[in-house]
């Protein structure tokens, strides 16, 4: 028991100290406290000589820190969100998971092994990348949204393709078994996804208190119940954790529980992820660095164009594009927690040391790419991203609030009104969004548009040329081009309907 | 120029308003983790100008101060 101890409470103060040192550099700390496990492992300092001895501290890391995702879940927004945002976020998923699959099966590892790997490279880490939007400064920027979306959606796919990791986990000898297995999972989830829908009000009666400290004893005792039932039915403990936490998150103690469980999931999380570091072979590093520097590749090229596509659906430039694809290479707990289930279900025992190298390699290099986005974006390949061609050098990251709230006006006129009073000729028209009133451009004489902006303090200008479907603002500087909804239509192409 | 105020959800983070008009942006984050955050960002910059952190404390007195509602003896 001593032993034990002393290696539990060695774990959390090297998993603390090392984090801090991180945490100047910039750097997330799921890394960190993986590091702290290899040093403390067998293979370095042997402080924690038997990792079996904190399998259950670390497997309660384990469930907490899913339940608290559950919790969370903004499963209604999800359900509500924009047909853009699943876009994007299927998108993603299919690049990178795709990706991963593919490497996977080319490894040849075994078909469990290669839907591990698609998993583990295919999975951004919520953890991550939520930290680094913030340290970032980046909360304020028009792709954060759209980032975060994609983070919510890969949670929801994670707790459905663990589901569809059951069976291969399970060790299932015929095709029939495989399919109640998967019955099985399926089942589950979905019992518990009808739970959640039409029963979370019992749940919360049964599990409610007003005093927190009542709420946080049955709380606990419910997820890590729910979690072993759900190991027991072979189903893994991961997904009950996370499905008795969506349970909870539609209850009315949600956003209590959310707050109480919080600084319990961080420190036992980190003791799962220092075991994790504790119980990976070094000898082995050597034979899977060919595999980890393919994946790492794989997913940089994945994420590049996971970020096209972001930033193709939702009109932004190449900058929105690079920091989306930047900062979604961050991987870290998710790949960890199918790394360990692989471990445990026996599969190839490269599967551990693999996960664990690439998760650090490429948990330093995110942030510290991240960092040096607005470099990066000048190789990223715009063609793509045509509707921007007007902007190639902007480096606006976030189309300007006046252009959101600028409403479509009719213009007022069919040719410039003071060029049409004064007897002038222009060369293209523009249209003011706030009153309608109709200039020529600034390669006319007259620059009558801008004119009147500087007269009137309107910001937004729509191009009323046929053919041409941009806006631009002038205190931003900003164009955005093709707009949705277009902002007006001519009045010729009105007629044609 | 009217100054409006925009709310949007960022998932796992917290909420974000934004308050535009004149030539800046101001971005108010309300965040999970019990802080605020202050933005400012100026027109045509990709990149805060200045990033203000506050924890409940601090933001629950300058809210006071600004609305005007804090007096002292």
């Amino acid at each position: 028991m001593a032993a034990e101890l002393v290696a539990l409470g060695a774990a959390g103060l090297a998993a603390g100290t090392l984090a801090r040192g991180g945490r100047r550099l910039a750097l997330p700390t799921i890394p960190s406290y993986m590091v702290a496990g290899i040093l403390l492992g067998p293979s370095v300092l042997g402080v924690i000589s038997d990792v079996h001895s904190l399998e259950l501290v670390a497997a309660i890391g384990l469930i907490v820190l899913l339940f608290h995702l559950g919790v969370e879940f903004p499963l209604e927004q999800v359900m509500s969100s924009g047909r853009r945002v699943l876009a994007t976020a299927f998108g993603y998923i299919g690049l990178n998971v795709g990706g991963g699959l593919a490497l996977g099966f080319a490894l040849g590892w075994g078909t469990a092994e290669a839907l591990v790997i698609a998993g583990a490279v295919g999975i951004s880490s919520s953890a991550i990348v939520t930290k680094l939007m913030v340290e970032l400064r980046r909360l304020a920027n028009t792709e954060t949204p759209v980032i975060l979306g994609v983070i919510v959606v890969e949670d929801l796919f994670l707790a459905v393709y663990l589901a569809v990791l059951a069976p291969f986990l399970g060790g299932a000898e015929t095709a029939g078994e495989a399919a109640l297995q998967f019955g099985v999972a399926l089942g589950f989830i979905i019992g518990l996804f009808l739970l959640a829908r039409y029963a979370a009000k019992l749940i919360g009666m049964l599990v409610g208190s007003d005093d927190n400290e009542l709420l946080i004893v049955l709380v606990i005792g419910l997820a890590v119940f729910v979690a072993g039932v759900a190991e027991m039915l072979g189903v893994s403990d991961a997904i009950g954790a996370l499905m008795i936490g969506l349970v909870i998150s539609r209850t009315a103690v949600k956003e209590r529980v959310e707050r109480l469980i919080l600084p319990i999931r961080d420190a036992f999380a980190a003791i799962f992820f220092v075991v994790f570091g504790a119980s990976i072979p070094l000898d082995a590093v050597g034979e899977i660095a060919l595999p980890v520097a393919a994946a790492v590749v794989l997913t940089i090229i994945t994420n590049t164009l996971g970020g096209l596509l972001l930033a193709r659906i939702y009109r932004l430039n190449q900058r929105a594009a690079t920091n989306a694809a930047l900062a979604l290479v961050g991987r870290g707990e998710f790949s960890l927690i199918l790394a360990t289930m692989a471990i445990a279900a026996g599969l190839d025992d490269r599967i551990g040391p693999f996960v664990a190298l690439y998760v650090l390699i490429l948990a330093f290099a995110g942030p510290l790419l991240s960092t040096r986005s607005r470099h990066l974006s000048k190789a990223m390949p715009t063609g793509v991203l045509a509707g921007y061609r007007y902007v190639e050098q902007e480096t606006m990251a976030e189309p300007c609030a006046h252009l959101i709230d600028a409403g479509p006006a009719a213009p007022v006129a069919e040719g410039c009104v003071d060029c049409l009073a004064a007897g002038d000729e222009w060369v293209h028209l523009r249209v003011c969004l706030g009153c309608g009133y109709v200039g020529c451009c600034d390669d006319s004489t007259n620059r009558h548009a801008t004119g009147h902006h500087e007269a009137s303090g309107h910001p937004c200008i729509a191009s009323m040329e046929p053919g041409e479907d941009w806006r631009y603002c002038y205190p931003d500087r900003v164009l955005i081009p093709d707009p949705e909804p277009p902002v007006f239509r001519p009045a010729s192409a009105a007629a044609d309907d | 120029m009217s100054h409006t105020v925009r709310k949007t959800e960022l998932f796992g983070i917290g909420t974000k308003y934004e308050i535009a008009g004149g030539s800046h942006r101001l971005a108010v984050l309300e965040l999970k983790d019990g802080n605020f955050e202050i933005y400012e960002l100026e027109a045509g910059a990709s990149e805060p100008t200045a990033v203000i952190r506050l924890d409940e404390q601090e933001a629950r007195r300058a809210a006071a101060i600004l609305s005007g509602s804090f007096f002292s003896e």
